[in-house]
């Protein structure tokens, strides 16, 4: 089985959101495989019981 | 993505790429990623990725496992069965003899410390009255210095964060990831009895897994920490060619037990230990510091013009104001620096002010060397005390 299908993909790209808005903006264009939601991908990972991969990207 | 607590997800935020691996519940089996001054990927490989995930995957089955079982994390330290030792005795003559002797008890632990104000976060007031909606990463890092500075508390220290193994004398395989490929003579880590191949499994309390948890596990220490327990893993057999990749077999074997044992080492940390190049780093330019001058490097050309060696510092200043480094220093406009504290070789702009950061503090003697005209002049006067008029972050 491939390494990577054995975790919840979690990707916080480009940007990072900190809560200092009321706006919800979600920071990544959808990738196949990856979640940009944090709070669905825990959700997620407490039902499959994988582990989290959760990857900050960058882009200055 | 909103609400993410920086406190659970510290990273280098001058880095390009970092990642966390963590459970459901948020707690950290390991850091992977990094950078340096160089090619932002050259701290990265995928054999090192592979093998990191491979452990956070045991580790975490191991969670599972207690979970099933009932137990809640902080688990209970386990009996010391000698699986630390993969099975063979830890070998006591070769461990350092101050070293934290209860770390060689019990199994490496299975997550990363949980930071102790992770429940108190950072409050950053500046951040939230000058920022809306997205921010790039070193931007959180700029925006931490000038809080600090505004609130009184900036110290030189917030500058060195996240520090290299090679400041003690480690080069690490790329390739495994936290794995010694080779010892520096006269460092910390020889005295401490570091040899090559050794595997780095757990610094003070964090189980490393990776080169970024050795770095993290590093730059958690406080400030005042003058050494610190290092346990390795030691293969009785040695690799002959440390910085090469393993062979698939290579891999499949190292996933069996080879005979090894664990062996805690204690490594002394020296005087300014945590200092490296801050030039690369975006977030410098918000460092408060009032340099008090806008300058550029020389191109090869108005080297040549100048008659300068093509092999040396030449930064020329552009404009300067009367306040700060500039004024102290008595700086002029089209005054060429070349040579900070006698150092003379190319130097970019940011390199230059990482010199100065790294080896001057308010209140030293700053010294550099400049050529006005045909004149070469020593300039000396006081490094100021911190200072900055801004309060938000391009």
């Amino acid at each position: 089985m491939s390494l990577m299908l054995r975790f919840v993909l979690t990707g916080i790209a480009a940007l990072l959101i900190l809560a200092t808005t009321s706006k919800s903006v979600i920071a990544q264009d959808a990738v196949p495989g990856w979640h940009s939601n944090l709070t669905q991908a825990q959700r997620l990972s407490e039902e499959s019981g994988k582990p989290l991969f959760i990857v900050f990207r960058c882009v200055r | 993505m909103n609400g993410v607590n920086l406190r659970r997800f510290e990273f280098d935020y001058d880095a390009t790429w970092t990642a966390f691996f963590t459970d459901a519940k948020l707690n950290v089996y390991s850091r992977y990623g990094g950078r340096d001054q160089g090619d932002p990927e050259a701290r990265l490989s995928k054999p090192s990725l592979l093998h990191t995930m491979k452990q956070v995957l045991a580790a975490h089955e191991e969670v599972r496992a207690l979970r099933a079982a009932g137990k809640v994390f902080p688990f209970p330290a386990k009996e010391d069965d000698g699986t630390k030792a993969s099975g063979n005795e830890p070998s006591n003559s070769q461990n350092s003899p101050n070293i934290k002797r209860e770390l060689l008890k019990g199994a490496i632990p299975l997550f990363q410390p949980i930071p102790e104000d992770i429940k108190k976060p950072e409050e950053m007031s500046l951040l939230k009255k000058g920022h809306q909606g997205c921010i790039h990463c070193h931007q959180v890092k700029e925006y931490s210095f000038l809080q600090a500075f505004h609130d009184g508390r900036f110290e030189r220290e917030l500058l060195f964060t996240f520090p290299y193994p090679e400041a003690l004398g480690i080069e690490i395989n790329r390739h495994f990831g936290h794995r010694v490929a080779t010892v520096r003579s006269e460092s910390p880590a020889v005295n401490a009895g570091f040899k090559a191949d050794d595997e780095i499994v757990q610094i003070d309390n964090v189980p490393v897994r990776s080169e970024l948890d050795i770095r993290w596990a590093l730059h958690r220490l406080p400030q005042a920490t003058t050494k610190v327990t290092v346990l390795v893993r030691r293969s009785s057999t040695r690799s002959t060619k440390p910085n090469l990749p393993d062979s698939p077999d290579d891999q499949k074997s190292s996933s069996k037990q080879m005979p090894s044992t664990i062996i805690g080492l204690e490594l002394g940390l020296p005087n300014r230990w945590r200092e490296s190049e801050l030039g690369w780093r975006k977030s410098s330019r918000s460092i408060p510091v009032d340099w008090g001058f806008r300058a550029a490097p020389m191109t090869a050309s108005q080297r040549r013009d100048a008659q300068l060696p093509a092999d040396g510092v030449a930064i020329r200043i552009l404009s300067v104001k009367p306040r700060g480094i500039a004024a102290i220093l008595g700086l002029q406009k089209d005054d060429v620096l070349v040579a900070v504290d006698g150092e003379k070789r190319v130097r970019t702009l940011e390199q230059v002010r990482s010199d100065i950061l790294r080896r001057f503090s308010p209140g030293d003697e700053i010294r550099l060397t400049i050529r006005r005209g045909e004149e070469t002049l020593e300039l000396k006067g006081k490094f100021p005390p911190w200072f900055t008029e801004e309060t938000s972050v391009p």
